[in-house]
Order: structure tokens, then sequence, then C-alpha cells
């Protein structure tokens, strides 16, 4: 018998999330997804009830090319939409609703949408990049789709993968950590590792014919860094916040380019 | 162009000012924007404090430039702000 209740904890910032709607299929689907970041149950930050609705409208498939994902924020609520899912926080109360279709599973991208809220609610970043661990040492690689992060992290799979997409840097006093998260990418061997390492290194990446490493001028390393950060921008206060924690994340860990081409050996020219 | 009103960032537009470069970021739209020097100097001077006027003596009394090459630049920056929605015209002063 699966728990009715779930506490996950995504770089240390947990949410409790209510199953007691769902079958022990789905239950036991999330359970295996998240099971790298279950945690005994503890104060949350949220309390998400996932609940089944038959009929339950959500935003048509169409003939856009992506997948459309839609967030608003009213007062102390946002609100969240999707294709197979839609829902709300509150966070007032602390609580929220996720409303998925029957025999659904897939609460992730209602994950991912709160986990950029939550961080930025507590000072840290949720950003398009992969995320490795290599000597005890974090390293960033970030860009918009189709810029390497799932490549990067095939190269790089000798080492900790923290995620081929998204990843958390969150700052500790006067170090920045990065943590893995459970959100994958394009890659799917990627595992969803529950780990975290001080960060020594922030690169955008460039798709080349060679390796070598660009210095970025820190205006231009905090554009490219806020231009992969999802979900919350639509918000000027938010973006504010973004572009304030990416100032101060710029400052104190280095921000390069790195130009690549499809072989390990670009660790070389990083260490 | 009206030179008496006063030039501010539109409310859906947050932007910070990094070693000299504005970096605009145009929450309506996603869109990040870097500014060259001068007109990150220009988005420092839209403080609702001063009108397109003032911003235009501020420039000509900083940089090596004409009242007319001013003049021209600082309407062409500020209506390429307004067209990207990054920039409103108020007819009064902010108070600060």
């Amino acid at each position: 018998m699966l728990p009715n209740e779930l506490t996950i904890s995504i770089a240390d910032l947990p949410i409790t999330l209510c199953l007691e709607w769902l079958d022990q299929a789905a239950r036991a689907k999330i359970v295996t997804r998240y099971s790298d970041f279950i945690v005994p149950a503890a104060p949350a930050e949220f309390t998400i009830s996932i609940r089944v609705e038959p009929g339950a409208e959500f935003i048509p498939f169409g003939i856009a090319p992506s997948w459309q994902i839609r967030t608003s924020r009213q007062d102390q609520r946002i609100d969240f939409e999707s294709h197979c899912e839609k829902g709300w926080v509150d966070y007032a109360s602390r609580r929220g609703e996720l409303v998925i279709r029957p025999r659904g599973s897939d609460i992730e991208n209602f994950l991912r949408v709160l986990y950029a809220w939550l961080c930025i609610e507590h000072g840290s970043l949720l950003l398009h990049a992969c995320g490795v661990i290599r000597h005890q040492r974090g390293y960033v690689f970030f860009g918009p789709s189709g810029n390497g992060k799932t490549t990067t992290a095939r190269l790089s799979a000798a080492y900790t993968i923290l995620s081929d997409d998204l990843i958390i840097i969150k700052k500790n006093q006067d170090k920045f950590i990065v943590c893995g998260t459970p959100f994958r990418g394009d890659l799917p061997e990627a595992p969803r590792t529950n780990q975290s390492a001080e960060l020594v290194g922030v690169f955008a990446l460039t798709k080349d014919t060679r390796h070598y490493l660009a210095p970025l001028a820190s205006s231009e390393a905090v554009a490219r860094l806020v231009q992969c950060v999802p979900f919350v921008m639509s918000q000027p206060q938010n973006a504010l916040r973004v572009t304030e924690i990416c100032i101060d994340l710029a400052n104190h860990v280095p921000v390069q380019m790195l130009h690549f081409q499809r072989d390990t050996t670009f660790w070389e020219i990083i260490e | 162009m009206d030179w008496t009103k006063y030039p501010v960032p539109h409310p859906q537009v947050a932007a910070r000012v990094v070693d000299g470069t504005a970096v605009i970021v145009l929450a309506s739209s996603g869109e990040v924007v870097m500014l060259n020097p001068i007109g990150s100097r220009i988005w420092e001077l839209l403080d609702g404090a001063r009108t397109a006027q003032d911003i235009v003596h501020t420039i000509v009394s900083e940089y090596d430039v004409t009242e007319q090459q001013a003049r021209q630049d600082v309407e062409e920056f500020l209506q390429k702000l307004m067209q990207a929605n990054a920039l409103v015209l108020n007819n009064r002063p902010t108070l600060t």
C-alpha cells in the first residue's frame, strides 16, 4: 500500500504531495519518479493536493510547436495550466491543488513551475542548465534549447550529472551551490540526482568546431543567465529579483562562454 | 516627440545597470536587451524627474555632441524603447 502523503525535497525545499485521490498505479509512478528526493514527513513549503477530475478542461493540444505552460499570479495565488494538468498555489495558506486527467500521473510541469517560484522566494534560481559534479566541484552549463545542455550531460557521463535540463543554484552564506533536480531534458538515461556541490564555474554553451573559453562581460553574463530562467519572468518583480540574483552570481562565480565540440576533452580546458 | 514629457521605464520592465551596461528585461515578452554605453546613460536618466529635453541637455553636457545630434539620437532611442514597451512618457514628474 502506497502512502497517502509524500514529501519531496529539492534543494532543501520540501513540498508535501497529498495522493489520496490517486490510484495505486499513479502513486507508484510518482514514488518511483521522485524516489531520490523523497524525505520523511516534515513541515513543507507547500502542501499540494493532487486530484483526478474526469472531464476537466486543460489547454488543448494545438499546432503550437512547443508544450504550453501558462502561469499567472494574482495577489497571493499562482495559477498554472498545461495540456494535461492545471492547478494553483496560495501563498497565504501555503496550500495548493493540482488537477490531472484520469489515469494521469504527470505532475512534473506543475512541480517545475512551483519550484521556479519557490526559488525566487528563497533567493535561488531554477535555471535551464546542465549541472555536473566533478571531483566534488559543481559546474553549470547553461543555454537555450539546442545549445548543448543534453550533449554536455552525455559527454560528462563519467561524472555526477545533476540534470541535463534544470538545476537549482542557491546561495549559502557567501558560496553558491548547484543542486540536482528530478527534472530531466532530452537525455532519457539522465539520472535524477539528489546531490549538490559548491559551484566553481558557470558556462554559456555554444557549439563550435573546437574547444575554447571566452570571457563574458558581467552584463552579458547576466543577460544570458536571465534568459535561461523559466516560468517566472512574466512578473516584473520576479524579473528584477532574478536579475539581482544573476548579478550576485556573476560577481562570485566566473561565468564564461564555452565553445565546444562533441567530445569529452572540453573538460581539459575547464580545469 | 513632446520634449516636455517625462520618460520613465514601463512598469512591465525590470532593469539593472551592470558595469555601466543597462540590462533590461521586458517581462511581457521575456526579451532581454542590453544597451550600449550612451543608451545605458540615457536609461539611468529616466528617473521621472527629468523631461526628454532635460535628458538631451545632460547628454550634450557629458558627451562631445551637438544639441541637434543629441536631440536626434535621444528621440530615436526613446522611440525604440517605446515601441518595445520598455518606456512610457508621463505628463508630470514622478515624485521620489
